[in-house]
């Protein structure tokens, strides 16, 4: 068995202890500043070319459109890609958690498709329609976070669904075209401050 | 075990490197065998026979189950394995620096 059986001295077996932790949280565990700082970036950017492409009704032409819809897919691989390589392999409870509250996401957002396809086969139109067409994928997000936060004990991502309910609905009330501004800021803010509040917790470690 | 005795199941490089990761998972979750093996970077065969050892001393459990068509078996500590891990954390503490100041 040669050095496997090795005993380590109490240096060296907490040197091996420390290694084995960060190896875990390095290769096994979501990095909130990757994820946060794609939606951050997506929100930023993204709403505020809405924002300027926006008509005199306040509805985006089809530059921001394109431009935020581009960068929300972006997010979304980013997501996808970095969450599903971290979580590789994991089973038991807390695995199987991780893949119900996975599949929550498409599920809900596929959801709100169809009620945006009803919406305007019903012929729904004016600055109303572009309140509920950012409100509801924006709340979804909202709640999911409130969820997973409250189900692995993340205060930080709690908080952040609830600032993002916050943010919606002041957008909402506010209305088009400076709903999108008050995305860009508070929403994509939160997500970058959460990447950075994320950043240094790692440094403090 | 007594006072200043330091658990020979876990006292071992080899092992010490399992189960300090297995108590590191997050939210407690189980592992595959493949993934930990990558993640310790040890050959299939020695990790095995230290999970062995692991597992008859009621430290660690392998539950194989199917997914799709292959056979995966996952890796997990069990508690009285997490207890013995905690105990031994804090008797290497305590050796490196007995006035008790986190080391």
């Amino acid at each position: 068995m040669g050095d496997d059986e090795r005993t380590p001295t109490p240096e060296e077996s907490w040197a091996i202890i420390d290694a084995q932790r960060r190896e875990v949280r390095e290769r096994l565990t979501v990095d909130d500043r990757i994820l946060y700082g794609a939606w951050g970036i997506a929100w930023g950017i993204g709403y505020v070319a809405m924002f300027l492409d926006a008509d005199r009704e306040g509805m985006p032409g089809n530059v921001g459109s394109a431009v935020f819809g581009g960068l929300i897919v972006a997010a979304i691989v980013v997501t996808i890609v970095h969450s599903e390589g971290r979580a590789k392999g994991l089973g038991g409870a807390a695995g199987r958690m991780n893949a119900r509250l996975g599949a929550a996401w498409p599920v809900a957002f596929i959801s709100t498709f169809f009620i945006f396809g009803a919406m305007f086969s019903e012929g729904l139109e004016g600055p109303g329609v572009g309140i509920i067409a950012n409100a509801l994928p924006c709340l979804v997000v909202a709640c999911l976070f409130m969820g997973s936060g409250a189900a692995w004990g993340d205060r930080r991502q709690f908080w952040l669904g609830i600032w993002i309910a916050v943010t919606v609905s002041i957008a909402s009330v506010v209305g088009p075209p400076y709903l999108y501004l008050v995305m860009a800021v508070l929403g994509g803010g939160g997500f970058l401050a959460g990447a950075l509040l994320d950043h240094l917790d790692r440094r403090r470690r | 075990m007594n006072d200043g005795e330091l658990d020979p199941v876990i006292h071992a490089q080899a092992r010490l490197r399992v189960v300090a990761t297995l108590s590191a998972m997050p939210n407690r979750a189980s592992i595959t065998f493949p993934r930990l093996q990558k993640l310790l970077d040890m050959t299939a065969g020695n990790l095995s026979t230290h999970l062995r050892k692991l597992e008859d001393a009621g430290y660690v459990t392998q539950t194989k189950t199917i997914e799709g068509r292959s056979p995966v078996t996952y890796v997990a500590l069990t508690p009285a394995g997490l207890a013995a891990f905690e105990r031994y954390t804090a008797q290497i503490r305590s050796l490196i620096d007995p006035s008790g100041e986190p080391a």
